[in-house]
């Protein structure tokens, strides 16, 4: 078996690529919200690692077999370790969000295109047999969905979903260029050093009425005025969506694109966040669990505050905080955690006192 | 500063008024109900007396700069934007803030007003008194 990353949250060298050279996530997705039993003890830390270790030795390094991320919420650090919480708690991040703001003390993401095999580990994890975690861990949640062509339109029963579709509003949010590279959201020094953040949110979609809006419609709203339906399909590299334009591309069009509002937060053109979201139909309404990994939940928080594109309506009378503003009219968030992310040989209870 | 009335109850020619003409009272309030510990001396007069004219020298003259989202991008990476929308959402990085707040302090320009600030996409600004002579100040005249 070949060494695995440093970083937990290092995936994409294992992502194959579409036909256009976009890559492409693994297709199902599981998230484990778990909760902390009595107090860790070395036992318990050696058992996670242990199965952890032997899910790796099994399985794959990649889509075809196996990937696993696991973070830790700021109320682990927070009552069971020394060290002040690395991450911040979650925010509602808008007037109009009203998200559940959750304390969960772990979350393990775990990704393969089996999603039988996903069915398989959860119950490895949380049942009885070797691996099982349930003297140290409770599931208290699984959380799960898909990303990929074919998935959406086959699982999601809204009249208007392109067949391709690998998301559900219809377009790729996978662009290299839209995502901060792993490199970059990988933390440098301090207790998370090879480690990295992550943030969690449900958010529910109303796919119902944006698939009642006709293709351009849905593409102005996803990108900026100035891109069509066929710009948007051929994007493959980046979507840079005319963000230092928005002043004036909303005073002329009276609208906003959401990946055009989101471009403003980039740093020297480098975005923020890396993206890990999937669709979901979890308690059978269609969502989005979106995760996203960065270098501190200051960026989740920066790249979420522009995209509110606030000052938009200050441009055009027919843009609000969120009609004409990109996908914020379409959009719910039910929920929102943040959690730390260890490197791979701190992720069994870190920093545990 | 200008110097302030002699009675504490002389609040009504810094009212603004509305589109009538009526004078519009502060939004906020709060009512602090105090008790008296021990026996008073000088130094709690002075101390109390101190305390109240900070505050009058702070919120009459002083500006109040609002920060959006804090980063830690290094400063001078983005376009600065000032603006008085109460509604302003956004990112800032925390060396922007503290380029724009030592002109704020010292450009008489921003005195008696509040505004936001957050980054966009641009140059950062070269010349802050041009940026703060764009607010509003917070009180307007009252009407005769």
């Amino acid at each position: 078996m070949r060494p695995l990353p440093d970083a937990q949250h290092a995936w994409e060298a294992t992502f194959r690529s579409d036909g256009r050279g976009r890559l492409a996530a693994p297709r199902f997705h599981r998230l484990l919200m778990l909760g902390v039993r009595g107090t860790p003890m070395a036992a318990d830390a050696a058992r996670l690692e242990t199965a952890l270790r032997t899910l790796e030795r099994r399985f794959e390094y990649g889509p075809a077999g196996l990937l696993t991320c696991l973070g830790w919420g700021a109320g682990w650090f927070e009552a069971y370790t020394r060290l002040p919480s690395p991450i911040a708690r979650p925010l509602p991040m808008a007037a109009w969000e009203d998200p559940v703001l959750e304390d969960i003390d772990a979350c393990l993401h775990l990704a393969s295109d089996d999603e039988a095999r996903l069915d398989w580990v959860t119950e490895a994890l949380f049942g009885p047999g070797p691996l099982d975690q349930r003297a140290g861990l409770s599931l208290l949640e699984s959380r799960s969905g898909f990303v990929g062509q074919g998935l959406v339109a086959e699982r999601v029963t809204v009249a208007g979903i392109p067949p391709d579709s690998p998301l559900l509003l219809g377009f790729h949010s996978g662009l290299r260029g839209n995502q901060a590279s792993e490199r970059d959201i990988t933390i440098a020094d301090g207790p998370l050093a090879g480690g990295t953040t992550m943030q969690v949110s449900r958010i529910a979609i109303d796919v119902e009425r944006w698939y009642a809006l006709d293709s351009e419609r849905r593409a102005v709203l996803m990108y900026s005025p100035a891109t069509s339906t066929r710009d948007a399909e051929a994007l493959v590299d980046d979507a840079p969506s005319d963000a230092d334009r928005l002043p004036a591309l909303a005073a002329q069009h009276g609208l906003v694109g959401h990946a055009q509002a989101a471009g403003r937060a980039r740093l020297h053109g480098r975005p923020r966040i890396n993206r890990r979201d999937f669709a979901t139909m979890d308690d059978g309404r269609p969502g989005t669990h979106f995760v996203s990994l960065q270098r501190s939940i200051e960026d989740f928080n920066a790249t979420r505050a522009v995209m509110n594109a606030a000052d938009a309506r200050t441009h055009h009378p027919q843009i609000s905080t969120r009609d004409n503003n990109g996908i914020n009219a379409f959009i719910d968030i039910r929920s929102r955690a943040t959690f730390a992310v260890p490197p791979r040989a701190r992720r069994a209870y870190p920093y545990r006192a | 500063m200008t110097p302030l009335p002699e009675a504490q109850h002389a609040w009504e020619a810094t009212f603004r008024a509305d589109e009538l003409g009526r004078p519009v009272a502060p939004r906020f309030h709060r009512l602090l109900m105090l008790d008296v510990r021990g026996a008073p001396t000088r130094a709690d007069a002075e101390r109390l007396g101190t305390a109240l004219r900070t505050l009058e020298q702070r919120f009459e003259q002083g500006a109040i700069a609002r920060p959006t989202w804090l980063t830690d991008d290094p400063p001078a990476a983005h376009g600065i934007r000032v603006t008085q929308d109460p509604r302003t959402d956004g990112m800032l990085a925390r060396g922007d803030l503290a380029a724009a707040l030592v002109p704020a302090i010292e450009q008489p320009l921003t005195r008696g007003k509040s505004f936001a600030l957050f980054n966009e996409p641009g140059e950062p600004p070269r010349d802050w008194a041009r940026v703060f002579a764009g607010p509003a100040p917070d009180l307007e005249p009252v009407a005769a």
